[in-house]
């Protein structure tokens, strides 16, 4: 090894070291991923000016509806990745059966919703209608959290990292498979409510889909309510001081293992709202939808701070907004947006390890 | 008792399970003759002319006699005296039942009720419910689970209390019996037969399963370069198949006639390793500073990243991939004969012999100054970095071995499939070498074999039931994780890792 070559006896003394010369001081990925972005800065800028040149360029009543798709992909992200960032901030792991707990949230309000359809429920009382979809959602979602917990997770607290972390893998997929062989392979169609049909016209011509403001809306509120009961309520102390250090918590008389039923249960239900309202903004819902927007969700924690709960909701909207403006932005095919989410990943690794708004990770967290 | 009340609301809820996602419906096509038929390599359609077409409980129920007696051996475990143990038996082992049986008859009420309840399960339907009924009133029907299930559960104990009778516990502090002898001549034999079967096998067993065996030999291949990086150096690397790709892909465009290289398979197998393991370097220098969960998730990036722009690029033969990636030709030296690789028989020998040579310089890498660097490195990074291991070098030289081996097992795929899609380099590629090292037993050599065996192999024997295999897969790896972390064959090392606090343990409780 390299290292060697310093502890033998060719320095005066092993305490004084030479400065380095300045091109191993100089840390060469960033300059590297420094250069990468300006290029794609400019690429921006060629393709705008390009695309204006040749009188194409994007109406505004474009780049509004994008954004509004950005702002109902960021929310979804933002609830999913506080699942993430809840959980990772007490036991230190990725929870990667979090993208198939939002999926089986999403099941069940299809589920709910398909029945009060059939019922004819859905015509006379649409908002209640709404409200059990979400609670359906909701409530299998933090049924599977905590069941999720206890079976896979709760054996291994003590176990070496990477122990959980493979049987979380095994749990996302075993998760996604049983799902699959229950409720069967074909794409299931959420059928919307007269309520979430049709569009916004704000001034300027600029038209929203209803579904998007009403996810922008719910998403707000439940971040808000997150925000509300970590902050202010007794339980959300607890699960501060249990973050914070769980031995001096527990010598407070705090729970741990209580708590931690507590952050799996807010995760998932979060989660199974935003499956709901994935379900609602995509209309379609597989075995496999919770997948990817789990690893962008978990991107989006990372983006913002990884345990820190405004972070994951400002990560979620950059990441959101980014994958909605960014192919036509950059000019690009928009089968690219799932690039975009990782190359952002990549880059915040390289530049700001610790996130956006997270504090330094010391080597027990990272 | 209370134990035995859990025992059977768990295998209550294992038993709704197996109804729910199927399994009572599927397995009928899981007949013996069925089975034979397909080790002959028989095609599909001729083991679905063998399979019932209409739905005969008799398979479920020797699944449920089988399960029941499962339930009563494990709840008569615990207990001491006989009358407990049967009393504990025949309780989880009707609980069981009787949550089965209040299922049956709830659904199939649903069913009257005009509920659909197959839009929601889809595997129970309303035959289904009939057939799982015994065909009785829904009340009777349940009873005769409960009866059924109950008398298997007491004969679970019985079979315990036979066991006892036949095995005295052994106390608790002598030497374990029957002690590892096996000498290393035995083993050498052993394993020479083993290679000389699996190099006259492939000339009688057909094309079928010559198949098989090239895909258990090119995961062998995948699993041995994931080990390194795993198994070795302990960087949890989901992307794995990127490498994989990318030496498909090389292979591909560099031999294909549609491209203008057309250079030769042996020409241009180095060419793919080599980018492989550059792209495989090139991944591991922005990860340098990650550790464990987020190296998982980077990683995994890449390798989607890898297959998305493999797909909507042009170059690449988008969607479609490319076709006529060009199969080796092999002159035996000194005899002069020209081997056409155009069967896959010649490739099978191609990926064995580049397996025996992979798993040889694995062993070797592992027990080099390299190796051993890991293998501080996995124990801890910083006390590793503190005793003079160049960390940054160590884990480069990890990425890159990996991604060279994996690049190895994409050039000989490619030239074996003779086309390749972007949709062959799924994620999934990814979690099945990982599964198969995990359940080996991670930085273990053989275990990647077995590994390999058990989980690329045995699916094929049980095809009729290959519907079920990732969830098997998956299943496996957690209860692998909560019983065995070690794997099935694991490295010296590692099992002393996993069990150092067992034997801490006693030796407190001893003292």
């Amino acid at each position: 090894m390299s290292a060697t070559s310093e502890h033998s006896g060719d320095q005066p003394s092993a305490f004084v070291r030479k400065q380095r010369p300045w091109y191993s001081r100089v840390n060469w990925i960033a300059v590297v991923a420094a250069i990468f972005v300006l290029l794609l800065l400019l690429q921006m800028i060629r393709v705008q000016v390009d695309l204006a040149q040749a009188g194409k360029a994007y109406p505004p009543t474009y780049w509004a509806l994008q954004f509004s798709n950005g702002l109902v992909l960021g929310g979804v992200y933002a609830l999913i990745a506080l699942g993430y960032t809840l959980v990772y901030g007490i036991l230190f792991m990725i929870n990667f059966a979090h993208g198939e707990i939002v999926m089986f949230g999403a099941y069940a309000g299809f589920f709910v919703l398909a029945a009060c359809d059939a019922l004819g429920f859905t015509k006379s009382n649409q908002v209640a209608t709404l409200l059990l979809v979400f609670g359906a959602g909701m409530l299998v979602s933090m049924l599977m959290g905590v069941g999720l917990e206890r079976i896979a997770y709760r054996p291994l607290r003590n176990a070496p990292r990477l122990v959980p972390l493979i049987t979380a893998i095994g749990a996302s997929v075993f998760l996604q498979e049983t799902s699959r062989l229950i409720f069967g392979a074909p794409i299931r169609v959420y059928v919307k409510p007269p309520l979430l049909q049709g569009a916004f016209t704000l001034p300027g011509n600029i038209s929203i889909p209803t579904t998007g403001v009403f996810v922008i809306l719910s998403s707000l509120v439940l971040m808000v309510l997150l925000y509300w009961l970590v902050q202010r309520t007794t339980t959300g102390r607890a699960m501060r001081a249990v973050a914070t250090n769980k031995e001096a918590a527990a010598l407070m008389g705090v729970s741990v293992d209580r708590i931690i039923v507590i952050t799996f249960a807010i995760g998932s239900i979060l989660a199974g709202a935003a499956g709901v309202m994935l379900g609602f903004h995509n209309s379609q819902i597989n075995s496999t939808m919770g997948f990817f927007p789990g690893i962008k969700a978990f991107t989006a924690a990372v983006l913002g701070g990884i345990g820190n709960i405004p972070g994951a909701m400002l990560g979620g909207l950059i990441l959101g907004l980014a994958e909605a403006l960014g192919p036509s932005l950059l000019g690009i095919p928009s089968q690219y947006k799932d690039v975009i989410a990782f190359t952002l990943l990549v880059l915040v690794l390289i530049f700001r390890p610790q996130g956006i708004l997270g504090e330094h990770l010391g080597a027990e967290k990272a | 008792m209370r134990a035995a009340i859990h025992i059977g609301l768990n295998s209550g809820f294992v038993l709704l399970f197996f109804i729910l996602i199927g399994v009572y419906t599927t397995f009928e096509a899981l007949t013996l003759g069925g089975v034979w038929l397909n080790i002959q390599g028989a095609t599909a359609s001729e083991i679905a002319a063998q399979v019932p077409t209409t739905f005969n409980p008799q398979f479920s129920r020797i699944v449920t006699a089988a399960a029941a007696l499962i339930i009563g051996l494990l709840a008569a475990r615990r207990a001491a005296r006989p009358i407990e143990m049967f009393l504990r038996a025949v309780t989880a082992s009707a609980l069981a039942a009787a949550m089965v049986g209040l299922f049956l008859i709830i659904i199939n009420a649903l069913y009257g009720a005009g509920f659909n309840v197959a839009f929601v399960f889809e595997k129970v339907k309303a035959p289904t419910v009939q057939a799982l009924l015994f065909n009785q009133p829904p009340f009777i029907g349940a009873a005769i689970w409960v009866v059924i299930m109950a008398g298997f559960g007491f004969l679970g104990a019985l079979l315990e209390l036979g066991w006892r009778a036949l095995h005295k516990p052994r106390p608790l502090n002598a030497p374990p019996s029957g002690a590892r002898n096996t000498t290393r001549r035995v083993q050498i034999g052993a394993l020479l037969g083993v290679g000389i079967f699996l190099l006259v096998a492939p000339l009688f067993i057909g094309v079928y399963w010559n198949q098989v065996l090239g895909s258990i030999g090119l995961y062998v291949l995948l699993g041995l370069g994931l080990n390194i990086v795993v198994g070795f150096a302990g960087l949890l690397d989901l992307g794995y198949v990127g490498f994989f790709a990318i030496g498909a892909y090389t292979i591909a465009v560099l031999t294909s006639p549609n491209y203008p290289f057309g250079w030769t398979f042996w020409l241009a197998l180095p060419a793919a390793m080599i980018m492989a393991a550059f792209a495989g370097t090139l991944l591991g220098i922005p990860v340098l500073r990650l550790r464990g969960d987020y190296l998982a998730i980077v990683t995994l990036g890449f390798g989607e990243i890898i297959r998305i722009i493999f797909k909507f690029i042009p170059v690449t033969g988008g969607p479609q991939g490319i076709l006529n990636v060009a199969a080796p030709t092999f002159t035996i030296p000194f005899i002069g004969h020209t081997v056409e690789f155009n069967s896959s028989t010649p490739f099978w020998y191609l990926i064995f012999f580049t397996c025996i040579i992979i798993a040889f310089i694995a062993l070797r890498l592992n027990d080099s100054r390299t190796g051993r660097a890991w293998m501080a490195m996995r124990e801890d990074e910083d006390a590793s970095e503190a005793m003079g291991v160049d960390t940054t070098r160590a884990k480069l030289l990890a990425f890159g071995t990996g991604a060279f081996f994996a690049g190895l097992g994409g050039a000989i795929y490619a030239s074996r499939q003779q086309h390749i899609f972007p949709d062959d380099f799924t994620l999934l590629v990814s979690i099945n070498a990982l599964a198969l090292i995990i359940i080996g037993g991670l930085g273990s050599i053989p275990g990647v074999i077995i590994g390999s065996v058990v989980l690329i192999g045995l699916p094929e024997i049980l095809r009729p039931i290959a519907d079920y295999r990732l969830l098997a897969y998956a299943a496996l790896l957690i209860v692998m994780m909560l019983v065995r972390p070690e794997g099935l064959i694991p490295s010296a090392r590692r099992k002393l890792e996993f069990h150092k606090d067992d034997t801490e343990l006693e030796i407190i409780e001893s003292s």
